[in-house]
């Protein structure tokens, strides 16, 4: 590793006046999150939650497209300002690369930390809250009917504490009052809950371990009432709120790690514009409504999942194994178009 | 200084072209037509020609940042495209290529970095190259405040920093103050003495030209001659021009020598002062100053 090629990347990647802008940015989130006046009837845990989910979502945003725009230019940047006293060294390209995307990606790391640090200032407070411990899929065991009857057998893991469906409605009356059972063995907890247009519905799960029996039947009111996500939610107990932040940290690591290689790749052969717009314009389907399969697999899957359950005062899940695997393959693809596009480290004259 | 002719060539190139595409149909226009040239071990050899010329893309290729169209080029008889010859490679580039955002010890750090110094080494030779060309005092100060004469200085630094065989300089005395070619031909000297093969590219060698072991021309991009100097000047016979070095002459003894001269045939073009006495006056100017 080239430690002070890396060093000038992550210089490049958030200069002054990248900090500039995300410091300013961020003081006007939290100034913004703490200066208004609580909307009656909203609770204290569900400010903080959007209050975390808006100051992530918003500076996150700026900080991804600056980061990964940077680090888009450093092949550009290499070839037209420092070609002269670096080309001719007896490096190969490949540790040239790995040193600019090591440099790009540790700015980009340290720029999300200071995201993270800004969204625990906006949210305040902290609490016991929840955090995801598993999904299950419920879309293809069951289906919900007219008369919303509603039933699947789901893996809990073993820390679930809750499981929690996310229900939409269709009013013919103001409201629905909907009964979600689970059973285990012999034991049974069941919750009754009135739902409008969109609902979640917790219930906790049984003593027990292993598979637990869900039902969901639909016990008053008339209109339709549907599955709004075929995901079911297993949630376990969470020391502090501020894990939330941390959780959605390591998201947006992978993701930044991925982007700024891909971003890196393809700036060594496209303008930098270009390169960085296009390394974006890929996780754009992961964040539209439900995602086809390829896209959850991608580095950024996980973050529309992870920005849902922050905004629902819940830690998201650690990011799973197949995630870190995605990010290593878009990294070694981001490296290897870097490699080759250093090929000619000056530019045609 | 010339090594036995058992041992490589420092610099060999054979046919060597090179070619960029230029025109709105980016076809490709030579810049080199076929150089060979064989550089002897230790060698001083001096790269003149106007402007043009091919000199900056001929250091370029030797240099390893440009590959060429066609030819071999191998340093100490290693291909120019493996790191064993780019790591015996030491290049003053004509215009400064260092990051503006660095400091100058960052910038040397970065240099030997590159060229695989290890990490302590590298401070102790950038602390030692930084004192030797002057620019300890703007050790920590950013590229961005320097002036050319003093990214001249940090270049010859930086080329100097893994000790390379082969030092190559384009246009290396543009922009230096005469303390600043002094330091310049103090370094020159001392590689020399080393037995670092050295290839300067100018188009006005001047004060260079009598440390050269060969004076190689170009002209739209061939080597139009290599030769010693004094045989290059003997082939423009009577319409060759010389400066002639002089200490502790007073008025008179010049002008016994204007009129030795005129009585020989030549023409005596005048009297200038050398810029050595530029270099002596800021000694003894900075000398007073100092208590």
């Amino acid at each position: 590793m080239i430690a002070p090629l890396a060093a000038l990347a992550a210089r490049r990647v958030a200069p002054p006046s990248t900090r500039w802008i995300v410091a300013v940015a961020a003081a006007a989130l939290v100034w913004n999150a703490r200066s208004g006046a609580a909307p009656t009837g909203v609770s204290a845990r569900s400010l903080e939650a959007l209050a975390r989910r808006e100051t992530w979502a918003a500076l996150g945003a700026v900080v991804a497209a600056l980061a990964v725009y940077r680090t888009a230019c450093l092949a550009l940047d290499w070839r037209r300002r420092d070609a002269d006293a670096f080309a001719g060294a007896p490096r190969s390209r490949f540790e040239v690369a790995l040193a600019s995307w090591s440099g790009a990606g540790l700015a980009a790391l340290v720029l999300a930390l200071f995201v993270g640090a800004a969204a625990e200032l906006s949210a305040r407070s902290s609490h016991e809250t929840e955090r995801e411990v598993g999904r299950a899929s419920i879309a293809s065991s069951a289906a919900a009917n007219d008369d919303l009857r509603f039933a699947a057998t789901l893996d809990a893991p073993s820390s679930a504490r809750w499981l929690e469906l996310h229900l939409g409605f269709i009013a013919t009356d103001v409201s629905a009052l909907v009964e979600l059972r689970a059973e285990r063995g012999e034991s049974v907890t069941v919750h009754e809950q009135l739902i409008s247009s969109r609902s979640r519905m917790r219930v906790a799960l049984p003593a027990g371990d292993g598979s637990v029996d869900v039902r969901l039947t639909r016990t008053d009111g008339r209109g339709v009432v549907f599955l709004a996500s075929g995901e079911a939610l297993f949630l376990g107990a969470a020391h502090s709120s501020r894990w939330a932040s941390v959780a959605l940290f390591a998201h947006a690591a992978l993701a930044l790690a991925a982007w700024c290689a891909l971003a890196l790749g393809l700036g060594a052969h496209l303008p930098p514009t270009l390169a960085a717009a296009s390394a974006l314009a890929l996780s754009v389907p992961s964040f539209l409504g439900e995602s086809a399969a390829w896209s959850r697999w991608s580095p950024w899957g996980a973050l529309p999942d992870a920005f849902e359950a922050l905004a629902i005062g819940v830690t998201p899940a650690w990011p799973a194994a197949s995630l870190a695997a995605s990010t290593a393959v878009a990294v070694a693809l981001g490296l290897a178009l870097a490699t080759r596009g250093l090929h000619t480290w000056r530019s045609a004259r | 200084m010339a090594a036995p002719d058992t041992a490589p060539p420092a610099i060999e190139t054979q046919g060597l072209v090179q070619a960029f595409p230029s025109g709105f149909w980016l076809r490709e226009r030579a810049i080199l037509h076929g150089i060979d040239l064989r550089v002897a071990p230790g060698e001083f050899l001096g790269l003149v020609g106007p402007n043009g010329s091919g000199k900056s893309t001929f250091l370029r290729v030797l240099a390893a940042i440009d590959a060429p169209r066609a030819g071999a080029v191998r340093v100490h008889g290693y291909d120019i495209s493996g790191a064993e010859a780019r790591r015996r490679i030491g290049f003053v580039p004509e215009d400064s290529p260092f990051p503006p955002e660095l400091t100058a010890r960052a910038t040397l750090d970065l240099c030997g970095a590159l060229h695989r110094v290890p990490k302590r080494e590298r401070r102790e030779r950038a602390a030692k190259w930084l004192e030797r060309v002057g620019l300890a005092h703007a050790a920590a100060s950013r590229l961005s405040t320097f002036s050319r004469g003093m990214l001249r200085r940090l270049g010859l630094a930086a080329a100097m920093l893994h000790e390379p065989d082969v030092l190559l300089l384009d246009e290396p005395t543009a922009g230096l103050d005469a303390q600043g070619f002094d330091v310049f031909l103090g370094v020159l000297d001392e590689a020399r003495e080393r037995g670092t093969t050295v290839v300067v590219a100018s188009h006005l060698l001047t004060d260079l030209q009598q440390r050269c072991d060969r004076l190689a021309v170009m002209l739209d991009g061939r080597l139009a001659a290599l030769a010693p100097p004094l045989e290059l000047i003997e082939r423009l016979g009577t319409r060759a021009e010389v400066d002639v070095k002089l200490r502790g002459a007073d008025a008179r003894a010049l002008s016994e020598l204007e009129h030795e001269a005129a009585a020989r045939g030549a023409i005596w073009r005048g009297v200038e002062p050398s810029q050595s006495n530029l270099i002596e006056l800021y000694r003894v100017l900075g000398g007073e100053r100092r208590p």
